[in-house]
């Protein structure tokens, strides 16, 4: 019973879960407005992102920005029965794009792009007594890529692009500690830190003709990691020697995406579009935190995330009206998560998305796009059995964006 | 054009996307909780930390039984609770970090310093009765005892009984209480949580008393398996006489409770405690107890287990012919045999509380937190090192729920096991 003795066994496990299956897929307005795919089609400078092989099949140099207002609503409620519900606090996420690109000059061999875009991303809050406290409360995952890219038209028709991906983002999480004073104040853990990490972007993009185009591109995995992150504990007074406040050294690996796209213009008005994604999420196997001090109650955390790859299929069209152009499409995008590992911090599942929107050329140079994606969750029952947590979930999310291209 | 767009687009975020669904309606099956009633001793009761106080009483598992019952077809639930939360006989455990003998602080548990004792010896039967009515202390082999509360139900002589404050006659055997409570409440279910202190008794008494006694068995002994059986039997047979549909809970493997386990058989050196085992002095075993309630400082500063044998009163051991341990376990092992066939005979839903708790070692987990068997730390035992925290009593709770939803086919809802208190440190 001596204090020493006190150990105090934590589930410190399932820290931080998400991360994972939280891939924006919000990197362009047309092709958002498509059902998220671009990687067979040249439609503006975002095929920096998409497919880095088309940049010298553009017009020309064109500057183009983004924004796209991401307010996701999740409840959760209790299950098979009960009255407990519990609604995570809104919050809107904007992730945004900024491509400055194209070739050098019209019909050089030669195209150049820089990329600024979120790749990936993931909040929610849920209220810091809420029942599944103890898993999470706040996680904030954000991601900021920059990427410089070199193309290359091997031939007219085949275009060979590659850029170098600088990462840079932040970490945030919170969840309770199950201690309690003797107020019946509860315990808290905050971990906080920056993360950087390095990749690449290529592509290949071929034209067969002026009705088809296609194309394949590799995005590869970034590890962001975060090396000096601040841990903070809250704990009872007694217990403070076995919570000391820490450094800790971590990582999410965000995983590659390999791309296959093709684009038909079946009539000089319409344009369909269909792409494969396949998403190596089994990348992401486990998560590590190594805090810089360890006591007996504090040890390191290597949690079991098991994701799996996952392939998402995306499907559009464009329809000219001179100056005014619709977009219509969808995409079926399936969790990377496995059955009974659904966490609170990211309770997602398979999701349908239908997509629309609208372009607006006032002048040749200028085009407006706006796009809107509804996603589609059905209510599903879901466990995380890393933490003996289980319910239903709900999440609801209307996404929509605007954009505006300009050509040089 | 486009801000109307626009504008619709928002209008749907903010709105027409927020989820609106709601949990399914728990049901109560082919069974009807409109009247419970609850036979019990201090683990029914809500006794905690050594003692029988308000909050905890509050937040007994049949309070949370009932809580969830009246989510169907659950009427009100009346305990006799006591008024204040130092408790009652004496103060509750609370922790604090206090000197040893050695100088060394250390945390532990401490009598708690307020004393708000108002009303605990006041008889409460008049606002009766009671849906709850178990009472610390009691046997299975007190059943019959007329005159219970004069001759029996004290924890230490002088300190008063716990059943005189709400039992109706003075001189009621427990049955008798248990047959008035039933004709004034009807009750359409009920639980039945008794036998740990046929058993328990004798542990905490060190083995010193008798396994096999004779007659009446005193307050050191073990029960007599026929005359548990006969008495349960009794017990039994009045609760289902109106067509009453219920619960048995059997009896935990004590020896697994931190109160037996908290105390290490070697000392910092690794060498074995001495101990006396009635007239025989012997070392300890790594299978063999210490009780929690040992004068710890005798241990640490007056050479107790080293120059000293540590009295048999203090230590379970497991020396033919005298293996206390043996007999605790096979006691425990019969009477659950009979209360399974109990069940069985009447139809009633079985708890099997002794195979979940041994699920706590290695942890039970509940919404990201793990519960396990050790003192203190594992939060589910209360500071007396027998009795579950709060907590752990919402397990326990969950554990009968489940059980209940299987045998009757309805769909009552968990606890939220984190949302109560657990062991509150400074």
């Amino acid at each position: 019973m001596k204090r020493n003795l006190l150990i105090i066994t934590l589930l410190l496990s399932p820290l931080l879960s998400s991360a994972g299956g939280f891939q924006l897929n919000l990197q362009g307005l047309r092709q958002l407005a498509m059902g998220g795919g671009g990687t067979g089609w040249t439609w503006d400078a975002s095929t920096i992102f998409y497919n880095p092989g088309a940049i010298g099949h553009m017009d020309g140099m064109q500057a183009y920005a983004g924004v796209i207002f991401l307010s996701p609503h999740t409840r959760y409620v209790q299950a098979p029965t009960g009255n407990y519900i519990a609604d995570a606090q809104s919050h809107l996420y904007t992730p945004f794009n900024l491509y400055v690109g194209g070739p050098l000059k019209k019909n050089n061999k030669i195209g150049l792009g820089l990329a600024v875009y979120t790749p990936f991303g993931s909040g929610i809050k849920w209220d810091d007594d809420w029942a599944g406290r103890f898993i999470i409360q706040e996680i904030q995952l954000q991601s900021i890529f920059v990427q410089p890219t070199f193309s290359y038209n091997i031939t007219d028709k085949l275009g060979l692009g590659a850029g170098f991906v600088y990462g840079f983002g932040s970490l945030l999480l919170r969840q309770a500690l199950p201690v309690t004073d003797a107020n019946g104040k509860e315990g808290e853990a905050q971990l906080k830190g920056a993360a950087g990490g390095f990749g690449f972007n290529m592509g290949l993009h071929y034209r067969f003709s002026d009705k088809v185009q296609a194309g394949i591109s590799y995005r590869s995995q970034v590890n962001m990691k975060v090396n000096n992150g601040k841990a903070t504990f809250t704990v009872p007074s007694s217990l403070s020697d076995q919570f000391p406040n820490t450094t800790f050294k971590g990582g999410v690996k965000l995983p590659s995406v390999l791309s296959v796209g093709i684009g038909y213009r079946p009539l000089k008005a319409l344009t369909l579009q269909f792409d494969i994604n396949l998403v190596n999420w089994n990348s992401y196997d486990s998560l590590h935190f190594d805090f810089a001090q360890e006591t007996s109650n504090l040890k390191d955390i290597s949690q079991p995330r098991l994701y799996k790859s996952v392939m998402a299929f995306r499907i559009g069209g464009n329809y000219n009206f001179g100056k005014i152009a619709v977009m219509l499409g969808g995409a079926y995008d399936p969790t990377p998560a496995h059955k009974g590992y659904i966490s609170p911090d990211l309770p997602d599942a398979n999701r349908i998305v239908l997509n629309g929107g609208i372009s607006y050329r006032p002048v040749t140079k200028l085009s407006i796009i706006a796009a809107l994606e509804y996603q589609l969750i059905g209510t599903h029952e879901d466990s995380y059995d890393p933490a003996g947590f289980s319910g239903k979930y709900q999440a609801k999310a209307a996404i929509p964006g605007i954009g505006i291209t300009y050509n040089f | 054009m486009k801000k109307l767009y626009l504008i619709g687009m928002l209008a749907c975020c903010f709105t027409a996307c927020k989820p609106t669904f709601t949990p399914d309606a728990p049901s109560a099956g082919n069974a009807d909780f409109s009247r419970f009633m609850v036979i019990g001793d201090s683990y029914a009761s809500g006794f905690a930390d050594g003692s029988l106080y308000h909050s905890a009483q509050q937040n007994s598992f049949p309070a949370m039984l009932a809580a969830q019952f009246k989510q169907v077809n659950g009427g009100d639930f009346k305990q006799p609770l006591v008024p204040g939360e130092s408790g009652l006989p004496h103060p509750k455990n609370v922790l604090a970090i206090a000197a040893g003998c050695d100088g060394i602080p250390s945390l532990m548990p401490v009598p708690d310093s307020q004393w708000d004792t108002a009303g605990n010896h006041d008889n409460i039967s008049a606002q009766g009765p009671f849906n709850n009515i178990s009472t610390p202390g009691l046997r299975v082999a007190d059943l019959m005892f007329t005159d219970y509360i004069a001759t029996l139900n004290f924890l230490k002589p002088g300190e008063l009984p716990y059943a005189a404050r709400f039992y109706n006659d003075q001189h009621y055997s427990p049955l008798q209480q248990v047959q008035y409570t039933r004709d004034a409440i009807d009750p359409t279910f009920f639980t039945i949580w008794l036998g740990f202190y046929d058993v328990f008794l004798y542990a905490q008494a060190g083995g010193t008393g008798s396994a096999f006694p004779p007659g009446d068995p005193g307050l050191t002994d073990i029960t007599p398996l026929q005359l548990f059986k006969t008495n349960y039997d009794s017990l039994v047979q009045n609760m289902v006489k109106n067509g009453a549909k219920g619960v048995l809970i059997n009896i935990p493997d004590i020896l697994d409770m931190p109160y037996f386990n908290t105390i290490p058989v070697k000392d910092n050196n690794g060498n074995y405690f001495k101990v006396k085992d009635r007239a025989v002095t012997k070392n300890i075993a790594d299978d063999e107890h210490f009780l929690l309630e040992m004068p710890i400082d005798s241990l640490k500063c007056a050479g107790w287990g080293v120059s000293t044998p540590i009295p048999d009163k203090w230590v379970l051991t497991n020396v033919s012919p005298n293996t206390e341990i043996d007999f605790i376990r096979q006691a425990i092992a019969s009477y659950n045999a009979f209360i399974a066939s109990e069940a069985d005979k009447y139809g009633l839903a079985l708890v099997d509380i002794n195979s979940y708790l041994k699920t706590l070692d290695p942890g039970i987990l509940f919404n990201g937190v793990t519960y396990n068997p050790k003192f203190v730390e594992g939060g589910a035992y209360s500071l007396d090192g027998l009795h579950f925290t709060q907590r752990g009593y919402a397990l326990v709770a969950n554990k009968v729920i489940t059980v209940i939803n299987s045998k009757y086919g309805s769909t009552l809802p968990l606890v939220d096991v984190n949302k109560y208190q657990g062991i509150l440190f400074p």
